[in-house]
């Protein structure tokens, strides 16, 4: 059976995995914009795990990463509100959600 | 010697300094900026004067060194000798001559305070890549000659002004990045970019490691001294370049290749001139040169460029006395440099005036024009004679001391055969000067005369005194050529 | 009168005429008058200062008599470190010096009317008197650099009057065009023909002066002679090379074969730059030279006994010059051809002899001969120039069918231009006659058979193609010319019967004139075993040469005086005679080798080279370089697609490679 630790970065690694899918694969500009969420997710998770301590069979967290994770969410919160402000800008410029015709930036 | 009027900062800054002053007063002013730009030419020409007779009455180099750059290798050098002192001078007096002629010939053109600005970059750039005494700063200058001459040609040039820049450009840029990695291999191995302190630095270094160097930095020098087979450049970027650029970069420009393989031949690599393969195969190359530049010189139908191809040849001549590894032979080239470097400007400046009459360069479009324009077609002559190497002209003394320099060496003992023969060929070589030299006079100046050319009144005299002074610069210096050979013991070799 | 008197003279005598060419643009600012009595009186100058000179010869000084200022300094330099420019006086050049001075003022009083009224004066008297500067300073220098630049300098004076009409008129076809179709030419082109031939030899020359120089240490005439013995043993094949490639230059300067076709071409100028360039001075240089390094070579000789190869080349060169020279003389149709056909011939004869002289090891007959007849030639060649000068001008062409009966129109100028043919046809008790027979007989002295033979034949061309000339221009059917065909005015008709006269009383004086001449060369050139001639052969050459004028004189005499055979009706007769003519008047086919072997091809080589080489080959490589650079980039930046997922794959791909690294490396 694993151990705290191991058990909170298997969990934050399937999710980054996640994120990371949707991202890379996904059409619609909504479903990356979760994915990303996702991969915040799984980061912070990961951070907050890495808090963890286990002393004696006591379980102490240290502040400093919690707090960084904290900080961390308000970010992510924000980077989400930008996310779905662009993706509906995009909406209006464009008349469709499919990245793949965002190409205006290519060769 | 030290030099503590600062006479050789100020002939390298002064134009620089000048330069965004003429652009800004180029709007004021139209056409008559260039007059405003030969001031600073002129300085140019006294400091650079006064420090070639400190350097003959001190029978030493002078030297000036400015706090710079301590962490990569200390101080801004600027130093003359006996070798640079000589073409220093020539490119100093072309840039004020060229000057005055392009004010002439520019007339009519647009953006003329933008031109002359960067003439004045374009001769600094010249005057402080002869008078650098170690390879950054030399490098430096190289890039700075450059950029200005590109932007010239792109802009006022003609024909497909644009793509012939670029490929100017590149050719010697990559030349010139070809030099930096040598020198920035002589630098990690020395610790110093001065050239007079390498070679005792690098006196215990292999020779295996040094040829490959140095031959990455000749490379990059013969790309811009047109050596055959890196000479493609040349021809488009001489003959689609507004006259005034052509009479100083065909002159100056690319003889300043030969001044720094001097240098690197002689100052920083003295061991390669041991090396009797490559300095063999270097006469051989020169051969080959000198050769390829006249015959394709015979085959041209457009003046500008012919005189381009002529270069090319005259640079094989200067190579060949740069290789011929004795004292004569360098004597010869800086010789050949300024003999060059006078009868060139003639010639590109007889093209131009004929492109401003007669809206030509073809050479069989024009014919008969000695009896119009006296004085441009003795100027004509003279230079075509100077190049051929007629006495009592600057070019006799050139050619032969080249040769001397090279049979000297070849008789020495053991004689050298190979060299021997490689000269005699070189000799018989020189007949191609002299065969489309008076070609050219035959074709451009003799024979019937031209239907327009009866409305021409008179030569344009702006643009002739130039081809005047240098004609009867090469007449003086042929007859007594001593002053510039007697300044030639002071050198760094 | 003090030695540094004589050298005083010498540096006078060639910078007075320099100065006056120079001061020629400003005369004509005055006015013309001024310019063109100015020009003549500055070779006036010349003269006097050179006849100061010859009492040198009567005196017993020590020969030479030199003066030397340092000129070009290169410090640290070998050799060539200092040249120095000096004068060098012995017997040689003293007598050069007046013979050039003397005849060139002569010219220059004719030229005063022959060229009167051309709109180029200033030009002609610029370089003219340069010319007379740059042959006064090549006779005078002392040393091998300084002689170059005089004979560089003379080199460009002809290339300018060749070409002086260079406007290339067609109305000037019968004056001043050269030859006939197919070989015509326009006078700017043979200047640029005759600069080219004779630069090919002056390379050759520079070459052999490099090579001299560097192997003995010296350029000093003086000097030379000793320091080529003491070379060291490598460098002793190079010198008879070196002397050999000096030979060059004087071969192309004298218009000796292989590099004799500039100088019938050279006629193009007016007459009397013919004859002051082509027939008395200039062509002269090389004879000159040789004179100069016969004492040298043969020194040189005791070490390096290859070093006779020069006299033999020069003797053989002379001979079979001379020649075909004399036979092309005998089919031209132009006159003044005939008389440049007849200098390089004649020029033949000097080189043969020196040639001969230096392989009879210092046949001081040889040596005389040649000098003796350079003078004597210079003055009846230069009469007769001047003449047909006049001839051309009152009969409006050069073509010798446009001439003949003028016996009654020019009485003076007959006289004048018959006296100096029986000179040049070598007949007692002309000048030419002593010293052809010292040529003759130095060549027999030598042992030279063959030679004395060729020598013997070219005297009778000689005298059959003089014989000729006169014939079709002064004698036969006389039409009614009209008033254009009068007497030449005085100042013309005076130099050269000055000439002609002169050399009637060289002639008579030729006797003493050979002693004293053989006197004081013989006191000046010390040569090993040299000896005055041997005494058997004096009486049978005179015989020899009479013979041979009067053989060639009758047949010609015959045709073209009496006019009782045709010349047209023997050739026809014979057809082999009409394939030689025309083998003859086209030269030989020389001039036509030469255009089609080095002229057009290199031409054509130069434009196939250009069109597939520079063009085709290298102009495609660069667009190969730089089309695959932007193929090249084309490829690459397709990556950037501009698809979101695969930029964040390439993240991802990239990270996973880093990651690998870092955990490989740990």
């Amino acid at each position: 059976m694993m151990g705290p630790h191991e058990l909170y970065f298997t969990a934050s690694l399937i999710l980054i995995i996640i994120g990371i899918y949707a991202v890379m694969s996904k059409r619609h500009i909504v479903k990356i914009v979760i994915g990303l969420e996702l991969l915040t997710l799984g980061v912070n998770l990961a951070i907050a795990t890495t808090g963890l301590r286990i002393i004696d069979g006591v379980s102490h967290v240290d502040a400093l990463a919690q707090s960084m994770v904290a900080i961390s969410m308000a970010i992510g919160a924000a980077i989400a509100a930008l996310a779905l402000s662009l993706a509906i800008n995009i909406y209006r410029h464009y008349g469709t959600f499919d990245v793949r015709k965002l190409r205006r930036l290519r060769w | 010697m030290i030099d503590a009027n600062h006479l050789l900062l100020q002939s390298v800054m002064i134009p620089i300094i000048s330069a965004p002053v003429i652009l800004a007063l180029g709007r004021r002013l139209g056409e008559n900026v260039g007059w405003v730009a030969s001031i600073p030419l002129i300085y140019v020409l006294v400091t650079l004067s006064a420090s070639a007779m400190e350097v003959y009455h001190g029978k030493g180099m002078l030297v000036a060194s400015y706090r710079w750059a301590p962490l990569i290798g200390g101080d801004f050098t600027l130093m003359m000798d006996g070798i640079s002192a000589p073409i220093a001078l020539t490119i100093a007096l072309l840039s004020f001559l060229v000057c005055i002629y392009s004010v002439g010939y520019m007339r009519g053109e647009h953006g003329l305070g933008l031109y002359f600005c960067l003439y004045m970059l374009y001769a600094a750039g010249m005057v402080g890549a002869v008078l650098a005494a170690d390879l950054l700063v030399f490098f430096i200058f190289f890039e700075l000659m450059l950029i200005p001459s590109w932007v010239l040609i792109a802009i006022w040039g003609t024909g497909p002004k644009e793509r012939i820049a670029l490929k100017y450009f590149i050719f010697t840029e990559a030349g010139a990045l070809s030099m930096l990695a040598g020198i920035a291999a002589t630098y990690s191995m020395a610790g110093t970019f001065r050239m007079d302190e390498l070679s005792s630095l690098l006196a215990g270094v292999d020779g295996g490691i040094i040829a490959p160097i140095a031959s990455a930095m000749l490379l990059g020098l013969f790309v811009k001294m047109a050596v055959f087979p890196l000479h493609t450049w040349l021809p488009d970027a001489h003959a689609e370049a507004p006259t005034p650029i052509s009479a100083l970069l065909s002159p100056a420009m690319i003889g300043i290749g030969g001044y720094a393989s001097i240098r690197i031949l002689y100052t920083v690599f003295p061991g390669l001139l041991e090396n009797w393969v490559a300095m063999t195969s270097l006469s051989a190359l020169s051969l080959i040169t000198m050769g390829y530049g006249g015959f394709m010189a015979l085959a041209q139908r457009d003046l500008k460029r012919l005189l381009a191809y002529s270069s090319i040849s005259q640079m094989g001549y200067m190579l060949f006395g740069i290789s011929a590894i004795s004292h004569l032979g360098v004597i010869g080239a800086v010789l050949l440099y300024v003999s060059h470097g006078l009868a060139k400007a003639i010639l590109f400046m007889a093209s131009g005036i004929f492109m401003k009459l007669f809206k030509t360069r073809s050479i069989e479009e024009l014919r008969g024009l000695a009896g119009k324009m006296p004085y441009l077609s003795v100027s004509f002559v003279i230079g075509f004679l100077s190049l051929a190497g007629v006495p009592p002209l600057l070019g006799f003394w050139s050619e032969l001391l080249i040769f001397a320099g090279s049979i000297y060496t070849a008789l020495l003992s053991p004689m050298d055969l190979v060299r021997l023969i490689i000269t005699l060929l070189a000799i018989i070589m020189a007949i191609l000067t002299a065969g489309y030299g008076l070609w050219t006079i035959k074709r451009i100046l003799y024979g019937g005369s031209l239907e327009g050319s009866s409305k021409i009144a008179k030569e344009p005299m702006l643009m002739t005194v130039p081809m005047i002074i240098l004609a009867l610069l090469t007449i003086i210096l042929g007859i007594y050529p001593s002053i510039i050979t007697s300044i030639l013991n002071n050198m760094m070799i | 009168m003090s030695l540094e008197y004589f050298t005083t003279i010498a540096w006078l005598s060639w910078t007075i005429p320099l100065v006056g060419a120079l001061l020629t643009p400003l005369l004509s600012r005055i006015g013309p008058k001024a310019r063109d009595y100015g020009a003549v009186a500055f070779s006036l100058l010349a003269m006097l200062m050179t006849l100061q000179l010859i009492p040198s010869l009567m005196m017993e000084v020590e020969w030479p008599i030199r003066s030397r200022v340092s000129w070009l300094i290169i410090p640290g330099a070998p050799i060539i470190g200092e040249v120095g420019a000096g004068m060098l006086l012995d017997p040689l050049s003293v007598v050069m010096v007046n013979v050039v001075s003397v005849v060139s003022f002569l010219i220059m009083l004719y030229s005063l009317s022959y060229m009167h009224g051309d709109p180029g004066l200033t030009r002609y008297w610029f370089f003219m008197n340069f010319f007379i500067a740059n042959m006064l300073l090549l006779v005078l220098s002392d040393n091998l650099i300084l002689m170059l630049i005089g004979w560089e300098g003379v080199g460009i004076c002809s290339y300018a009057l060749i070409g002086y009409w260079y406007q290339d008129s067609r109305e000037g076809w019968l004056h001043y065009w050269v030859g006939e179709p197919p070989e015509a030419y326009p006078p700017s082109h043979c200047g640029m023909k005759a600069f080219m031939v004779t630069r090919l030899g002056d390379l050759f020359m520079m070459a052999g002066i490099l090579m001299v120089a560097v192997s003995t240490g010296t350029l000093d005439f003086v000097e030379l002679a000793e320091a080529g013995k003491i070379v060291p043993a490598n460098l002793q094949p190079l010198l008879p090379a070196a002397l050999i490639l000096i030979l060059g230059g004087a071969v192309g300067k004298s218009a000796q074969l292989p590099l004799m076709e500039w100088l019938p071409d050279a006629m193009a100028g007016p007459a009397s730059v013919s004859a002051l360039i082509h027939a008395a001075t200039m062509v002269k240089a090389g004879v000159y030279l040789v004179a100069r390094l016969f004492p040298i070579a043969l020194e040189w000789s005791s070490a390096v006994p290859e070093a006779m190869n020069f006299f033999y080349a020069t003797m053989w060169i002379g001979a079979v010059t001379a020649f075909i020279a004399a036979t092309q003389a005998m089919a031209s149709t132009e006159l003044k051809k005939v008389l440049a056909y007849s200098t390089v011939s004649q020029i033949g004869y000097m080189m043969m002899s020196l040639g001969a002289g230096g392989v009879a090891m210092g046949l001081i007959a040889g040596y005389v001969g040649s000098i003796f007849h350079l003078m004597n030639h210079a003055v009846f060649k230069a009469a007769l120039f001047l003449a047909s000068g006049s001839v051309i001008h009152a009969c409006g062409s050069r073509f010798l069918r446009d001439m003949g009966g003028l016996r009654k129109y020019m009485p003076i100028t007959f006289c004048g231009m018959l006296l100096a043919t029986l000179a040049l046809m070598g007949l007692p008790p002309f000048g030419g006659f002593w010293s052809k027979d010292l040529v003759l007989t130095a060549t027999l002295s030598a042992g030279e058979y063959v030679v004395f033979g060729i020598g013997l034949a070219t005297a009778i061309l000689t005298a059959f193609y003089s014989m000729r000339m006169i014939g079709l221009v002064f004698f036969g059917a006389s039409e009614q010319r009209g008033s254009r065909v009068h007497e030449a005015p005085r100042i013309m008709w005076a130099p050269y019967t000055a000439l002609a006269a002169g050399s009637l009383i060289i002639g008579f004086a030729a006797p003493f004139l050979e002693h004293g001449l053989e006197e004081v060369f013989a006191g000046y050139i010390t040569i090993h075993g040299a000896s005055h001639g041997a005494g058997g052969w004096n009486q049978l050459v005179p015989l020899f040469s009479v013979a041979a004028v009067v053989l060639g004189t009758i047949p010609a005499y015959l045709i073209y005086v009496k006019r009782t055979w045709k010349a047209e009706e023997i050739i026809s007769k014979h057809r082999s005679l009409e394939a030689l003519r025309r083998f003859i008047l086209r030269r030989y086919y020389l001039n036509a080798v030469y255009y089609m072997a080095f002229v057009k091809p290199s031409l054509r080589l130069a434009e196939t080279v250009f069109r597939g080489f520079e063009q085709g080959l290298l102009d495609r490589l660069n667009y190969a370089i730089s089309y695959t650079a932007r193929k090249t980039s084309d490829i690459v930046r397709r990556i950037h697609t501009g698809v979101l997922g695969h930029y964040v794959i390439g993240i991802m791909i990239g990270a996973l490679i880093l990651i690998a690294l870092l955990l490989g490396g740990a």
